[in-house]
């Protein structure tokens, strides 16, 4: 199997091309994410971000909790 | 809705925060010695004898108990302090396995405390960041699957849908490693403690670098941004700046990363089209990088007053700064320009501590002091010195990087310069003595920031003294309802964010697109690597004496690289060819410079005697006035190990070296041949050693170099 991938692959003579072919595809990538988000709903954000808050954990608090 | 009481598991952080705090001081103070081994080389205290193995405290050999000690034991260990922490309180859900959290922490303490054995023992892969050997590589893969599951069945039993942005890291992380780990360490055993790398030369170099580079990027960044992103909200109280910033700072940032190992190697004889894949991403990766550091400190919005009082914001401020300035001069050193000044220098060695103290280590101290309060319920123990620990590190940088950055920009500089006659102006050595006083003011700057994590350490044993441990965290939350009614028009990150194993296989497939697109061309393409007929395989000396060199690190200060620069060809001679390598097994192109390139060490006029390679190896000082290259006079007592050299020469033959077959028996027989020439031909010289002594095939590797491509085209220029 590695063989026939290695003889046709052996005949890639455009090889340096290789960088741009990334980068193109990196952009592709990086313009969907972009598009997406910027549709996403304000109040969806807000949620999301405010995850790691959703929870008192201050040292005062989980005395009392404990206590 | 049914409310779940539980608990969170705090002991395992503890215990995690325990062993950063102690390794972080362990690889520092592993990190100040080497760092004064290079101001006062006469304090190298040599090899001491245990058994068979001689325990070696050299350069070559504690280099790598340091970056190991350092990366994989205190950001390690940092890194699952703060991720069993964050995850269970983001997920609203206890670990899903007390004893997999406990495997994990005993295990992967066993594996740091197995890599401090090992390393000075001179078991090593030689391959920079990697360098365990093969059983302790096995044991890690392990290690890190008990994590992973763990962390996944967490995932899946959460009570809560969506999975914020730091896990996504936490993923990202636990993919990426594995990955990485695996391909990398790729390789065939000779014995318990020593194995070959399943890649030789350019392809070995790529590899390595893939890892080198990725090692960095997923090891030392993405789960530290997973910590960023809930630890920095939590200490500021207030929502990460921008949310849509965070879903692009991910997928772009995983996206690139994986392609920008090969601007380790620029200039090499690396593949040109692989060069500028390198040098193409890396540029771009300061795009993501630089979203996600202004998505740190933009969540400081509206807090900056506090940052001059709140110790923890002070440190996590330094830390995302740090983290800001690495990744613009990560991009930058990628540039093919620059990177021929920088290079092999000490800049080098600027940059990646602005990143390890800087980012790394700020944050995690910084996590410190938020956490030990929290877990053992009480008040940090002394604000004023945490606040010292803060300035002391912060200057600590400071002094370490400024004249590193120096240093380097001298070295470069002394390397490259002609004289009106067009000869070199400085030779090799003077470009040396001239960076002790650098190299003193760094160790300062090493010293400053290790007082300060010694005061930090004290000042958080005394806050868990003062308090009590809450084992157990009390928590209560609504269950997870099985059925999800999406509101409106659901977009497909939110979807994706609320599926765990899709997001990992998607992940996985980001990841996985860069490393296949740049490795496999290079394994399978011929011309990529040109083979010189004139090339032989070793010889059983040389490759024994190959085997020594690695194994006490003569890497960590010698390349085997010339690149195609006028300053390079005229010192070290004929550029490097990809040809050259195909049976170094693994590569030793090193990565820094601290003593001369050695790849034609053998060959014309960088050509030595046998005997001055003798008395050099036992005291450099005496033929190099000034060289703070450290002895190895005990080469000179220590008996080859020619009991292994069948094994050896039957895996080199597995992995495709053209021994004839069946020269595993007469392997020794020739050995002992030519390591006889060299025994007469030191005698010759006055030196009466036996024949069978490490030092002789050394001797023998040194005198092989660079010798393949003939002599004709060698150096022409001390």
């Amino acid at each position: 199997m590695s063989k026939i991938v290695s003889q046709y692959a052996d005949q890639l003579s455009l090889i340096g091309i290789y960088p741009v072919i990334a980068l193109i595809l990196f952009m592709a990538v990086f313009a969907a994410v972009l598009v997406q988000v910027s549709m996403m709903e304000r109040a969806d954000l807000r949620e999301l971000s405010k995850l790691p808050l959703d929870m008192n954990d201050d040292p005062e608090t989980l005395n009392e909790q404990t206590h | 809705m049914q409310i779940d009481k539980f608990s969170y598991d705090n002991r395992i952080v503890r215990d995690f925060a325990y062993a950063t705090m102690i390794w972080g001081v362990v690889g520092m103070l592993v990190g100040l010695w080497v760092a004064l081994l290079m101001v006062f080389p006469s304090w190298n205290l040599g090899g001491i004898p245990a058994g068979k193995e001689t325990i070696g405290l050299s350069f070559g050999r504690l280099r790598p108990l340091h970056t190991n000690a350092v990366i994989f034991a205190f950001v390690g260990n940092g890194m699952f302090m703060g991720v069993y922490y964050s995850l269970q309180r983001l997920l609203k859900a206890r670990m899903a396995s007390d004893l997999l959290s406990r495997i994990h922490f005993w295990g992967w303490q066993l594996i740091i405390v197995a890599a401090a054995v090992t390393l000075p023992l001179g078991f090593t892969t030689g391959k920079e960041y990697a360098e365990l050997e093969l059983p302790i590589d096995i044991a890690i893969t392990l290690i890190w699957v008990v994590f992973g599951v763990n962390m996944f069945w967490t995932i899946l039993k959460r009570r809560e849908r969506h999975l914020y942005v730091a896990v996504w890291f936490y993923i990202a992380t636990l993919v990426t490693v594995a990955v990485l780990h695996i391909v990398n360490s790729f390789g065939f055993p000779a014995s318990l403690f020593k194995s070959y790398s399943a890649y030789a030369g350019v392809q070995d170099a790529l590899v390595q670098w893939w890892y080198g580079h990725n090692a960095v990027a997923f090891f030392l960044t993405t789960p530290y941004l997973g910590l960023m992103y809930y630890f920095m909200p939590k200490a500021a109280n207030r929502p990460v700046y921008s949310y849509r910033l965070s879903i692009i700072h991910f997928w772009a940032l995983i996206f690139l990363y994986i392609w920008a190992g090969p601007h380790h190697l620029l200039y090499t004889s690396l593949p040109n089209w692989a060069q500028s894949l390198g040098v193409v991403f890396s540029f771009t990766l300061i795009f993501p990088s630089w979203g996600g550091m202004i998505n740190g400190l933009l969540t400081l919005r509206g807090a900056w007053d506090r940052v001059r009082e709140d110790v923890i914001l002070k440190f996590m401020v330094v830390a995302v700064t740090a983290y800001g300035m690495a990744t613009f001069e990560g991009p930058m050193l990628s540039l093919k320009n620059v990177n021929a000044i920088s290079h092999f220098t000490d800049w080098i060695i600027a940059h990646v501590h602005v990143g390890g103290l800087g980012w790394n280590g700020m944050l995690t101290f910084g996590i410190l002091y938020w956490l030990f309060p929290r877990i053992f319920r009480t008040e940090l123990h002394s604000n004023r010195l945490a606040n010292m620990h803060f300035w002391v590190a912060t200057l600590g940088i400071l002094f370490y990087a400024v004249p590193m950055y120096w240093a380097g920009f001298k070295q470069s500089l002394m390397w490259k310069e002609f004289t009106d006659a067009g000869q070199l102006k400085y030779p090799f050595l003077e470009t040396v003595t001239q960076l002790r006083g650098f190299y003193a003011m760094r160790a300062f700057g090493g010293t400053l920031y290790l007082i300060g994590s010694i005061l930090g350490v004290y000042n958080l044993f005394q806050t868990a003294a003062k308090g009590s441990l809450l084992a157990d965290e009390p928590a209560s939350a609504p269950a997870l309802e099985r059925a999800y009614a999406a509101h409106g028009s659901e977009h497909w990150h939110r979807w994706i964010e609320r599926k765990p194993v899709q997001f990992m296989v998607l992940t996985l497939i980001v990841v996985l697109v860069g490393g296949i697109v740049e490795l496999i061309p290079t394994f399978l393409i011929r011309t990529n690597v040109p083979t010189l007929s004139s090339v032989k395989p070793y010889s059983p000396l040389e490759l024994h004496g190959r085997d020594i060199y690695v194994r006490e690190g003569c890497y960590t200060c010698h390349s085997q690289m010339i690149r195609p620069f006028r300053s390079e060809t005229a010192r070290y001679g004929e550029y490097s060819k990809a040809g050259e390598f195909v049976y170094d097994h693994p590569f030793q192109w090193g990565s820094k410079r601290t003593g001369p390139d050695l790849a034609r060490e053998g060959a014309g006029n960088n050509r030595k005697s046998d005997s001055w390679h003798y008395n050099h190896f036992e005291d450099p000082q005496s033929l190099s006035a000034g060289s703070i290259m450290p002895s190895y006079a005990f080469l000179l007592d220590r008996e080859m190990d020619t009991a292994s050299v069948p094994a050896r020469i039957r895996v080199m033959q597995r992995l495709g070296v053209p021994y004839p077959r069946g020269y595993d028996r007469q392997a020794n027989a020739d050995l002992m041949h030519q390591a006889e020439k060299l025994r007469a031909s030191l005698a010759s010289d006055g030196i009466q050693t036996p024949a069978n002594r490490e030092v002789i095939a050394l001797i023998a590797y040194m005198q092989r170099l660079g010798t393949d491509i003939g002599k004709s085209t060698t150096a022409q220029n001390q």
